[in-house]
C-alpha cells in the first residue's frame, strides 16, 4: 500500500520534476545560445538568421531529437531609444537614429515530453529582448536586416543615404564608383 | 486507559506518513524554490551578457556607419579624381583629333576610310567632352562642386555619429536589461574603468592629424572592404575607374594612328596629377610601400637619400654691354631688385619679355630679361649625384674652384663664385632667402665674362662681351620607398607643410576650400572597443518574481544577483575603417581582472579575492 500510494507517486514526482528541471535548463541553454548565434548569423548577412540559429542550437543541445526547438525573432521595437533621448542639440539625429536603434525580441519554443504522460504538453517558452543589429556591408545588403531601412522619416532619411550609396555606385560606373563585381558575403 | 493507548498499535504508519510527506512536501517546495532561484540566476547572466552586448552593438554600428560614410568619400574622390582627369584629357585629344584629321583630308581620296572614322570619332568624343565639362563644372570642381558638399556633408555625419553613438548605446543597454527583467544595471567602456573619463560615449575615431592623403590606400588598393563590395583585390575605385578609362579608350579603339600616339598615357598623366594633388603618389600601387619623391634637401638628409643636381651650360652672342651680372640672367625677379630702373610697367616689361600679358602675376614683380633674352645656347652639360647620407653630407655636390691657378674642391654651398637663387612659389626668381632655399628648383649660377677689341670701320674700336653661364640646379632631392612608420611620418610633415588645423580638413592650397578627411581609429582604441556591463536583480522587489518562502531563514540572501559581462567590438577583416564588418562578441572579463587587480595593489585586498570567485564563475559561464 505504501508502495503503491505513497513510494511510486513521489518517485514519480521527482523524475517528473527533474526530467522538467533539466528541460528548463535546456531551454535556457538554448536561449543563451540562440541569442547569440543570431547575433552572429545576422552581422553575417545570413538571409534568415533565426532560421539558421534554430538549426545550429538544435543539433547541439538536443542532438537526436526531432524539430524540439523553434526561434522566432520579432524586430518591433525600432523607437524605443529615441523617446530616452535628451532634448537639444541631438534631437534631429535622435529622430534620425530612432528608427536604426532597432531591439528584438527573440523566443525560443521547446518542446516538453513528460515521461508520465498524465499532463498537457505545452513548450516551454522562454524570451530575450535585445539590441539592435550592428550593419555590417553584408547585413545591409539584406533589406529584411538592412537598420537602415526602416519606415518613418528618420528611416527614410537613413534609407536616402543609403539609396545614395547604391544610386552613387551606378552613376559612377565609369569614375570608380561601381565594384564590377559581385559583394562578396558568403 | 493510558496503558491501552500505550499498547494500541493501530494508524501508526499513518502518523509517520503523514510527518514523512510533510516534510517531503517541505523539501520538495525548497527544491522548487531553489530551482526558482537558479534559474532567474542564470536568466540574470544572459541579461548581463545582452546589456554588453547592447551597449557594443552601438559603438560597432557607429564605427559600420562611419566606414560606409568613409567608402562613399573614396568613392566621390575617386570619381572627381577620374571625371578631371578626364576633362583634362580632352583638349588634347580634340587637338588630337584635329591633326589626324587634317592629315587624312590631306591625303584623301586614298585616306578617305580613315576620314569617315575620324569623323566618327569626332561625332562620339564631343558630346563626351560636352558631358565631361559639364559634369566637372557642376560636380566635381575642386571644392566648390556639388561632390564636395556631399563629401563635406557625410564628413559632419560622421562628426555626429562619432559623438553620439556611443552615449546612445550608454543608455540602450540598461533599457534593455529592463526590458529582461532586471531591477538595475550599467554599462561602460574600457577605457571609463581605467579613470579615463574626458572621452565618454565618444567613438574611438579621430580625424586630427588626417589629410587627405589618408584617402589615398583606400582610392588606389581598396582593402578589405572594397573586396567584400566586388572590388579585384588590392584595386580602389580610383584605379578601377583608371583602369575602366584605360580600357574604354574611346579615340584609340577606333584610331589605331591615335593609339600610336599614347592616349592612355594622357589621361594616365592627368590622372597622376589629380592624384598628387590630393596629396597621393601617382603611380600605381605598391604593396610594399610607397615610393616618394622627395622635393627638399632636408628631406633627403632625413631619409639618408642622394640627391641629383645638373649643370646647364649657356652664353650670350658678343654684346657691348659689359656691366650685366647674374642678376640680368635670371628671367623674372622681385621688384626690389630689379635692375632696369623700376618704372616700367608690368604690360611693357612683360611685352618686352614676349610673355602673354595675362600670364603675368601681381605686379609685384617685373621682369628683367636684360642678359636672360641674349642666352642662345643652353646645353645640359651633366649631371652629378650628392649624397646626403652620412655625416657632413650635406646633399651639395663638391664642385671645382681655382684660386691663382691652383685646383681645389669645394660644396657648391660654399663656393664663393656662385649666387644661390630660388624659384618662389609664384615662379618668380629670387635671391636664396626662404625656406625654399633648399627645395628643387633652386640653383647656383656664376656668370663669366670675356671681352674682345673689335676693330670698327673709320679706325675706332670698341668692347663686346660674351657672357657664359653656369647654373647648378637641384634636379630632385632624392627618393625612397617609405613604409609603416616613416611613410606616416612623411605625409605628417607633408600635411603640415600644406597647412593642417587641428580641425582635420586640409587646406586645398588653391583657395579654395578644404579637402575631406577620414575619421580612422585612434591609436590602441582596445579599451574603447570593450563594454562592461552589470546587471542586478532582486527577487520581492516590485516587479520582481517572489523570494523564496525560505529565504529569511538564512542570513545570507540568495534573492539578489549581481551579474557581470564584457563584451568586445571587434573587426577581423581590417580596422581601417572603410570595412564595415565591426561585430560584436562576448570575451572574458578582463577588464574587472585588471580592476581587482588594482583594489588588490591598493590594499583592497579582500575586496579582491572575493571577487575573484565571481570572476571564475562569470568566465567559466
Amino acid at each position: 500500500m505504501l508502495l503503491v500510494f505513497l513510494i511510486i507517486p513521489l518517485w514519480g514526482l521527482i523524475f517528473t520534476m527533474g526530467y522538467l528541471g533539466i528541460r528548463v535548463q535546456q531551454t535556457h541553454e538554448a536561449l543563451s545560445l540562440s541569442t547569440y548565434t543570431f547575433l552572429l548569423e545576422r552581422e553575417a548577412g545570413t538571409d534568415n538568421p533565426a532560421s539558421s540559429a534554430q538549426g545550429t542550437v538544435s543539433g547541439s543541445v538536443f542532438p537526436g531529437e526531432t524539430s524540439p526547438l523553434q526561434v522566432h525573432v520579432n524586430d518591433t521595437e525600432a523607437n524605443a531609444v529615441a523617446d530616452q533621448m535628451p532634448e537639444g542639440e541631438l534631437q534631429t539625429l535622435q529622430k534620425l537614429m530612432g528608427s536604426v536603434s532597432g531591439r528584438s525580441n527573440i523566443a525560443v519554443s521547446v518542446t516538453r515530453e513528460d515521461p508520465i504522460g498524465d499532463f498537457d504538453t505545452n513548450p516551454i517558452r522562454r524570451a530575450m529582448v535585445i539590441g539592435g543589429a550592428t550593419g555590417t556591408y553584408c547585413q545591409m545588403q539584406d533589406e529584411s536586416l538592412n537598420p537602415f531601412a526602416a519606415g518613418d522619416v528618420g528611416g527614410a532619411a537613413m534609407a536616402l543615404i543609403g539609396i545614395a550609396g547604391m544610386g552613387s555606385d551606378y552613376i559612377l560606373a565609369p569614375f570608380g564608383g561601381l565594384s564590377g563585381g559581385e559583394a562578396k558575403c558568403d | 486507559m493510558i496503558r491501552r493507548l500505550h499498547k494500541d498499535e493501530s494508524a501508526q504508519v499513518s502518523f509517520l506518513a503523514l510527518a514523512a510527506s510533510l516534510v517531503l512536501v517541505g523539501l520538495m517546495a525548497m527544491i522548487i524554490n531553489t530551482s526558482d532561484v537558479v534559474r532567474h540566476r542564470i536568466h540574470n547572466q544572459e541579461v548581463a551578457d545582452v546589456t554588453a552586448l547592447a551597449a557594443a552593438t552601438w559603438s560597432a554600428r557607429g564605427l559600420n556607419t562611419i566606414a560606409m560614410l568613409n567608402v562613399l568619400n573614396a568613392k566621390l574622390l575617386s570619381m572627381t579624381v577620374i571625371v578631371n582627369a578626364a576633362n583634362r584629357t580632352m583638349p588634347v585629344t580634340r587637338k588630337i583629333l584635329a591633326l589626324s584629321t587634317a592629315a587624312a583630308t590631306a591625303c584623301t581620296p586614298f585616306c578617305t576610310p580613315w576620314l569617315f572614322l575620324l569623323e566618327g570619332q569626332a561625332i562620339l568624343l564631343e558630346p563626351l567632352a560636352a558631358g565631361l565639362q559639364a559634369m566637372e563644372q557642376s560636380v566635381t570642381r575642386n571644392c566648390s562642386g556639388v561632390a564636395w558638399k556631399v563629401m563635406k556633408g557625410l564628413q559632419k555625419a560622421s562628426d555626429a555619429v562619432g559623438q553620439t553613438f556611443g552615449r546612445i548605446g550608454y543608455l540602450e543597454a540598461p533599457a534593455i536589461a529592463a526590458r529582461n527583467g532586471a531591477s538595475s544595471a550599467f554599462a561602460v567602456d574600457g577605457s571609463m574603468l581605467e579613470g579615463s573619463l574626458t572621452e565618454v560615449g565618444k567613438l574611438p575615431v579621430s580625424t586630427t592629424d588626417r589629410t587627405p592623403a589618408d584617402f589615398c590606400a583606400a582610392m588606389k588598393s581598396g582593402g578589405p572592404g572594397f573586396v567584400m563590395q566586388g572590388y579585384t583585390d588590392g584595386e580602389g575605385p580610383a584605379e578601377h575607374g583608371r583602369g575602366i578609362w584605360s580600357d574604354l579608350d574611346p579615340i584609340s579603339v577606333l584610331n589605331p594612328a591615335f593609339a600610336t600616339l599614347g592616349s592612355p598615357w594622357i589621361f594616365d598623366g592627368f590622372y597622376s596629377s589629380e592624384m598628387t594633388r590630393l596629396g597621393c603618389d601617382g603611380s600605381t600601387p605598391d604593396k610594399e610601400g610607397q615610393k616618394v619623391e622627395f622635393s627638399t634637401l632636408p628631406q633627403c638628409r632625413e631619409h639618408d637619400v642622394t640627391a641629383t643636381w645638373a649643370l646647364y651650360e649657356d652664353e650670350t652672342d658678343w654684346l657691348v654691354d659689359g656691366s650685366l651680372d647674374e642678376y640680368d640672367f635670371i628671367a623674372w625677379v622681385p621688384r626690389d631688385v630689379d635692375l632696369e630702373g623700376g618704372g616700367d610697367a608690368i604690360e611693357t616689361a612683360a611685352a618686352a619679355a614676349g610673355v602673354d600679358v595675362d600670364d603675368v602675376p601681381p605686379v609685384t614683380h617685373t621682369p628683367t630679361g636684360v642678359g636672360a633674352r641674349e642666352l642662345m645656347r643652353q646645353q645640359r652639360k651633366r649631371t652629378m649625384p650628392a649624397s646626403c647620407a652620412g655625416r657632413g653630407r650635406t646633399g651639395y655636390p663638391i664642385v671645382e674652384h681655382t684660386v691663382a691657378g691652383d685646383l681645389f674642391f669645394l660644396s657648391l654651398r660654399d663656393h664663393p663664385e656662385f649666387t644661390h637663387f630660388e624659384v618662389g612659389e609664384t615662379g618668380f626668381h629670387e635671391g636664396a632667402s626662404t625656406d625654399r632655399s633648399e627645395a628643387t628648383g633652386t640653383y647656383f649660377l656664376r656668370v663669366n665674362k670675356t671681352e674682345r677689341e673689335v676693330a670698327l670701320e673709320g679706325g675706332s674700336t670698341r668692347t663686346e662681351y660674351k657672357y657664359r653661364l653656369d647654373s647648378w640646379v637641384l634636379v630632385d632631392a632624392g627618393e625612397k620607398t617609405l613604409e609603416g612608420d616613416e611613410l606616416k611620418e612623411y605625409y605628417e610633415e607633408q600635411a603640415e607643410r600644406e597647412g593642417v588645423t587641428d580641425d582635420g580638413p586640409v587646406s586645398s592650397g588653391e583657395g579654395c576650400g578644404t579637402f575631406p578627411v577620414p575619421h580612422l581609429l585612434v591609436e590602441e582604441p582596445e579599451d574603447k572597443l570593450r563594454f562592461f556591463a552589470v546587471v542586478n536583480h532582486g527577487l520581492g522587489e516590485s516587479g520582481q518574481p517572489p523570494k523564496p518562502f525560505w529565504s529569511n531563514y538564512f542570513s545570507v540572501s540568495p534573492t539578489t544577483f549581481t551579474s557581470f559581462s564584457q563584451a568586445q567590438v571587434y573587426n577581423d577583416l581590417s580596422t581601417d575603417m572603410f570595412t564595415q564588418d565591426w561585430r560584436v562578441r562576448l570575451e572574458r572579463v578582463t577588464l574587472l581582472e585588471r580592476a581587482l587587480e588594482r583594489a588588490g595593489e591598493l590594499g583592497l585586498g579582500s575586496i579582491a579575492s572575493t571577487a575573484s570567485s565571481v570572476i571564475t564563475t562569470v568566465n567559466n559561464h
